[in-house]
């Protein structure tokens, strides 16, 4: 048998043995899919940042800032970028809540998390076909 | 155990913020520059915008340390990062004031 | 019946590989361990943990078509084929469809699974009251398969740091213990970042305990628990009042 390097807590050598870690062959029930969506949302928002901030100064800077600013987010490919971002934010939060629930004893069970899974994907698909609609 | 409270505090806390946001846009309904001027004017708007931001701060910290904690398993390269996205959320939080308080 | 098995024998494989069977099933052959023990009969190189054939002893928790469970009472007529077999996500194979456990038994020792009790016992046992036993109803019944702690990301991503749904469920099941004294210990002890605080409520466990337990919402007992006690440690600290704890002089054998 081949000897692996001397591994973390165990103060002996181990034998180097491989891990059945192929996430395609696994299967992720609905929950997991929110709860990774919510992680993915977060990211995506935190690199949004500086675009929110950038919008929100170009459009208090000045009236023609501000009908710069209006004209971009006019243009077809911006909104398709803008429905994007509430798809982000709109998953981040119904999931963000359903997790601040979770975090509550007594509301936890398989049943329960299932459905209130599919209650956040309907309501963010609502969300964002609500936004998409009042963009166009 | 106290930062985990923290971010989940944030988060009620920018819960609040959107709802009120959302309000205030229904019912002022600002349209062309001077109104949305005039949106951004009060002062309690802004303090109110502030400390929103600042729970967004904290959040965007707390999860983000997170995520590494998770996936970065170096901890001298995790604390790298770590230390470059903490300077970036300074730099945030300063870039905000200013756009609040020009 | 088709089945694809993971296969590796660390002297002779280099890479683990998947190999297929085809096999005809008795009458008798009812649960998917009945099936693994008639193609060990065929192909007897195949590795396989079992005992109890019946749900109690936790030794035959596999990954069965990308869902860990219990082959022992999981019914072949309701997987669809071919019923792909791994072992265990996240665990160091041993060989074929047994995986090496000392992580998983390192973090559930770590948790302390023991009554930590320090007065004289009593003469006949330390009596509890059906309403504190009650309390122990969804935590006493887990079988340390492995199932949920394999299941878990944050278990996969940092296996030596996080305790695990098992562990957790394990730390609560003494915390709430009315015969334990050292519930101030047992939360101290999950005070850092990884051994609870990796749990984000991704519900894996929940969904895949064949004993129908529920981790996750053990952790967010011990989560609020943590908040209540350290909530109580400061109005009694601005009342000058002597904190309200169970004192623990020392653990018995270490
Ligand atoms: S909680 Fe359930 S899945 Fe996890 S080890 Fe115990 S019996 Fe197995
Ligand atoms: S053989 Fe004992 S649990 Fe399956």
């Amino acid at each position: 048998m081949k000897v692996g390097r001397r591994r973390f807590w165990y103060n002996k050598p181990m034998i180097r043995r491989p891990k059945n870690l192929n996430l395609l062959t696994i299967r992720f029930p609905l929950n997991a899919v929110v709860s990774i969506q919510h992680r993915i949302s977060g990211m995506f928002l935190f690199l949004l940042l500086p675009c929110m901030l950038w919008g929100l100064q170009a459009s208090l800077a000045g009236e023609v800032q501000f009908q710069t600013t209006l004209g971009v987010t006019r243009h077809w490919s911006f909104k398709l970028f803008l429905v994007w971002a509430a798809w982000g934010f709109f998953h981040h939060f119904y999931a963000g809540v359903r997790h601040l629930v979770q975090d509550v004893r007594g509301t936890g069970g398989l049943h329960t998390a299932r459905i209130s899974s599919r209650l956040v994907l309907a309501l963010v698909a609502v969300s964002v076909a609500v936004f998409a609609w009042s963009l166009w | 155990m106290r930062w985990w409270l923290v971010q989940r505090i944030s988060a009620a806390v920018m819960a609040g913020y959107i709802l009120l946001l959302l309000a205030r846009l229904a019912i002022l309904q600002p349209k062309g520059y001077a109104a949305w001027q005039v949106f951004w004017q009060p002062v309690w708007w802004r303090m109110l915008t502030l400390v929103c931001f600042l729970g967004l701060v904290v959040h965007a910290w707390l999860g983000i340390r997170d995520v590494f904690r998770d996936y970065v398993f170096n901890p001298a390269w995790r604390e790298w990062i770590q230390t470059a996205a903490e300077l970036l959320l300074l730099f945030y939080l300063c870039w905000a004031c200013y756009i609040l308080w020009p | 019946m088709k089945f694809s098995i993971y296969r590796y024998d660390p002297d002779a494989d280099r890479k683990p590989y998947m190999k297929e069977y085809d096999i005809a099933l008795q009458e008798s052959d009812q649960m998917l361990l009945d099936a693994l023990v008639r193609i060990k009969e065929l192909d007897d190189t195949l590795s396989i943990r079992k005992s109890c054939r019946e749900g109690i002893c936790g030794s035959d928790a596999m990954n069965i078509n990308g869902k860990n469970g219990l082959a022992c009472i999981t019914k072949l007529s309701d997987l669809k084929e071919p019923v792909v077999l791994r072992p265990l996500p996240g665990l160091p194979v041993i060989r074929d469809l047994v995986v090496d456990m000392t992580q998983f038994f390192e973090h559930y020792n770590s948790v302390m699974p023991y009554l930590i009790n320090n007065d004289p016992p009593p003469e006949t046992e330390r009596l509890q009251s059906p309403a504190d036993r009650k309390k122990l109803d969804g935590l006493y019944e887990c079988i340390l398969c492995a199932a949920c702690t394999t299941a878990c990301p944050s278990f996969w991503w940092n296996p030596d740091k996080f305790v695990g749904p098992a562990g957790l469920l394990q730390a609560y099941r003494f915390m709430v213990d009315s015969r334990d004294q050292a519930e101030a210990e047992r939360l101290q002890n999950l005070e850092d970042p990884y051994r609870l605080y990796r749990c984000h409520n991704i519900m894996n466990c929940v969904d895949v305990c064949p004993k129908k337990l529920n981790p996750q919402a053990a952790i967010a007992a011990i989560k609020e628990l943590k908040i209540v006690r350290a909530r109580e440690k400061k109005t009694a600290a601005k009342q000058k009042k002597p904190i309200p704890l169970h004192p623990v002089k020392d653990k018995p054998d270490a």
